[in-house]
């Protein structure tokens, strides 16, 4: 793992929304969709999970399925399902690309999704084709003001 | 709004038409609907990711004609049979309101006996005296759509639903389990009419939306051309059974883990591993050429507890 890399991901595990200033890689953030889902972006490889409060929305969480690696999906299309104690609901891929990897821990322990959202609880990893879709996600303080909007 | 109830007894069919009005008609209208399939042929339904031999006495199930299906949603086991009446509330996302909906199901049952003590408890259910559940609820929940549906037991057999939704199987998996809760049917404290009951439903569902009153469309949707397909993957092994999570079964002889229909590995239990049936379909495992007795023996048990 490159220096920059290593501290991006430490950064990242001990500060959910903390931003990194970079001059060798156009760097994103925290990107959310208003799908409830987040992307983490690192050398055009999206890391992509639901955040807290759509954790929090669907209650406990007994099943993740998830889809094969290798599978090419497309920006909106289904990549998976979540079932939770209240309700089965869709994981839509906010970006188009290859399926490198899953989280394959969720197999055994749903629930780890309800604990660590961002951080154990990740679904997919995408390496991405078109990375100007990145472009139509919301930032944290987006996705704050949409979620405010979304509860009045 | 559109009240819709279907003539037919098929669970499939039911199952069929009840996702083309959430995934075609509500999309098109964006007009809610209530969709009421009663009087279904006995037929257990199961969650979409739940293990069917763990929740159901499979092999009880065949000699009594009892169906298996498998819903999309979410939740666990339930019962069907001509007794039990079957609600669907497909509306947005945004007016999705589970409290809403199991609140016009207990209305309606005191519209037609005001004393009856029914309520909602925290997991949704909704509960009679206290202590039997009469409805389980579960949801469907799609970006923009949202399917929340609900059973109830008016008159069902409970001594049939007791049996058949005892598993006599013992797996370990990771599909989502069912609760086993004590059952009671409205019958139990006098309300037998299922006609009488079905029109309070749709009486109670359309006070709610302020809204002059709708005919009821009765359907048939075993007619209906455009389901026949979604029907046909419903009924199939492939989709009932095929579709369960990851599990470990423990024959006489040999330790089998599954998943998705497929056998990922068979142990014997003195430790040889039978790779010939490793990646093998489960419902094509009858068509495998078995090179040893050891082979054939474990076959035919695994056979005997899957398929």
């Amino acid at each position: 793992m490159s220096l920059f890399t290593r501290r991006f991901v430490q950064n990242f595990i001990t500060s959910q929304f903390t931003r990194q200033l970079s001059v060798t890689h156009r760097h994103f953030g925290l990107l959310f969709t208003d799908d409830h889902e987040w992307v983490k972006v690192d050398n055009g490889v999206a890391l992509i999970g639901i955040s807290q409060h759509a954790a929090d929305a669907l209650g406990d969480i007994v099943y993740v399925e998830l889809p094969e690696t290798g599978e090419e999906v497309s920006k909106g299309d289904d990549i998976g399902v979540i079932e939770s104690v209240k309700s089965v609901g869709n994981i839509i891929s906010p970006v188009s690309g290859e399926i490198t990897e899953i989280n394959e821990e969720l197999a055994d322990d749903a629930a780890v999704v309800n604990r660590y959202p961002f951080e154990e609880g990740w679904l997919v990893k995408i390496v991405m084709s078109d990375e100007s879709e990145l472009e139509e996600l919301m930032d944290e303080e987006k996705y704050a003001e949409f979620c405010a909007e979304e509860a009045g | 709004m559109a009240i819709v109830r279907s003539v037919s007894n098929c669970v499939y069919t039911n199952l069929a038409y009840e996702e083309f009005l959430f995934q075609k008609r509500f999309r098109a209208t964006q007009s809610p609907i209530l969709f009421l399939w009663l009087g279904n042929n006995p037929s257990v339904v199961i969650g979409r990711f739940q293990n069917p031999w763990l929740e159901i006495n499979v092999p009880y199930a065949k000699e009594n004609q009892i169906n298996i299906a498998r819903r999309v949603s979410g939740g666990g086991t339930v019962y069907h049979d001509p007794g039990n009446i079957n609600l669907s509330f497909i509306t947005s996302r945004k007016e999705y309101s589970r409290k809403k909906n199991l609140g016009i199901i207990c209305d309606a049952v005191r519209s037609l006996m005001p004393q009856t003590n029914v309520f909602v408890n925290e997991r949704d259910d909704i509960i009679l005296d206290d202590k039997w559940k009469i409805s389980g609820s579960a949801a469907r929940l799609l970006r923009l759509e949202a399917l929340h549906h609900c059973t109830l037991l008016v008159d069902s057999d409970v001594g049939i639903l007791n049996k058949v939704l005892t598993s006599n199987s013992d797996m370990e998996t990771s599909a989502t389990r069912s609760l086993r809760v004590d059952v009671k049917t409205l019958s139990d404290v006098g309300i037998k009419d299922n006609q009488a009951l079905e029109t309070s439903l749709a009486e109670n569902w359309r006070k709610t939306y302020q809204e002059n009153y709708d005919q009821v469309e009765i359907v048939d949707p075993e007619n209906f051309e455009e389901i026949q397909e979604r029907v046909d993957e419903l009924k199939k092994w492939k989709w009932i059974f095929g579709q369960t999570p990851k599990f470990t079964l423990e024959t006489e002889d040999s330790i089998v883990t599954c998943s998705k229909g497929k056998i990922l590995s068979v142990r014997l239990k003195s430790g040889m591993e039978l790779s010939a049936f490793e990646g093998a379909m489960l419902e094509d495992l009858h068509k495998i050429v078995t090179e040893s007795e050891v082979e054939e023996v474990v076959r035919k048990q695994i056979i005997l507890a899957l398929v």
